[in-house]
């Protein structure tokens, strides 16, 4: 009856250690894990310094000048009236 | 943007510079800014940008538009399409969407790593702002 009972809480701990590693061993829930991605200043890491001129599938990137890993980036939001 | 800031912070590697379309005042503002990114598809972007404020007050009409493509040297047969099918209307209303979210509501608004300026500024803000960005960027 022992040993019996010592087998079920051994299957118990293995089976609980499983499911941890099942969702990425992690104790974030899937909103905290995309929070914890995105978080940062609001306009430099939304916007993003590399832009590359065009990017994949045709579509344009930001019109820019000077080098992708230049230490400071201006951003201008502006039109043209 | 100011000549000076290209030659100062630019060139030495410091700056880059990188534009938003916020077309807030209404269709002829939208219009211009499809077509400097149908002149950007063509790697015309920077010389039709400044075209387009030159004229600013002779307005931005369709031939207005194509007239500056041409004097631009860009292909119009190519230009004209993609700006009469507003081929790149949906990279412009995402920059405007950006822009409202970042609350942005008037032009021009500059964010220099992350810190705002609104409205038209000295040269001399700007190297201030530029100056400290430098300063925090490595870690002084």
């Amino acid at each position: 009856m022992l040993i019996l009972l010592i087998l079920t809480t051994l299957a118990a701990t293995v089976f609980a250690g499983c499911s941890g590693a099942g969702s990425g061993g992690s104790s974030q829930t899937p909103d905290e894990q995309q929070a914890s991605r995105t978080a940062g200043s609001p306009e430099q890491k939304a916007q993003g310094t590399g832009s590359p001129e065009r990017s994949a599938g045709g579509r344009l990137g930001h019109p820019a000048l000077g080098a992708a890993d230049a230490p400071v980036v201006l951003i201008e939001y502006s039109d043209y009236q | 943007m100011e000549p000076k800031l290209y030659k100062e912070y630019v060139k030495d590697g410091t700056l880059r510079i990188e534009w938003r379309d916020f077309p807030y005042r209404g269709q002829e503002s939208v219009n211009a800014a499809v077509a400097a990114r149908a002149a950007q598809a063509q790697g015309g972007f920077w010389e039709y940008h400044d075209l387009l404020y030159d004229s600013q007050f002779s307005g931005y009409s369709d031939e207005n538009l194509v007239a500056l493509a041409r004097e631009a040297g860009l292909d119009t047969k190519r230009f004209q399409s993609d700006y009469e099918n507003a081929r790149y209307e949906g990279v412009v209303q995402a920059d405007f969407q950006k822009g409202l979210d970042l609350g942005v509501n008037g032009t021009p608004t500059f964010f220099i790593n992350g810190k705002t300026l609104v409205g038209l500024q000295s040269v001399g803000v700007f190297e201030d702002a530029i100056e400290e960005a430098r300063r925090e960027a490595e870690g002084g």
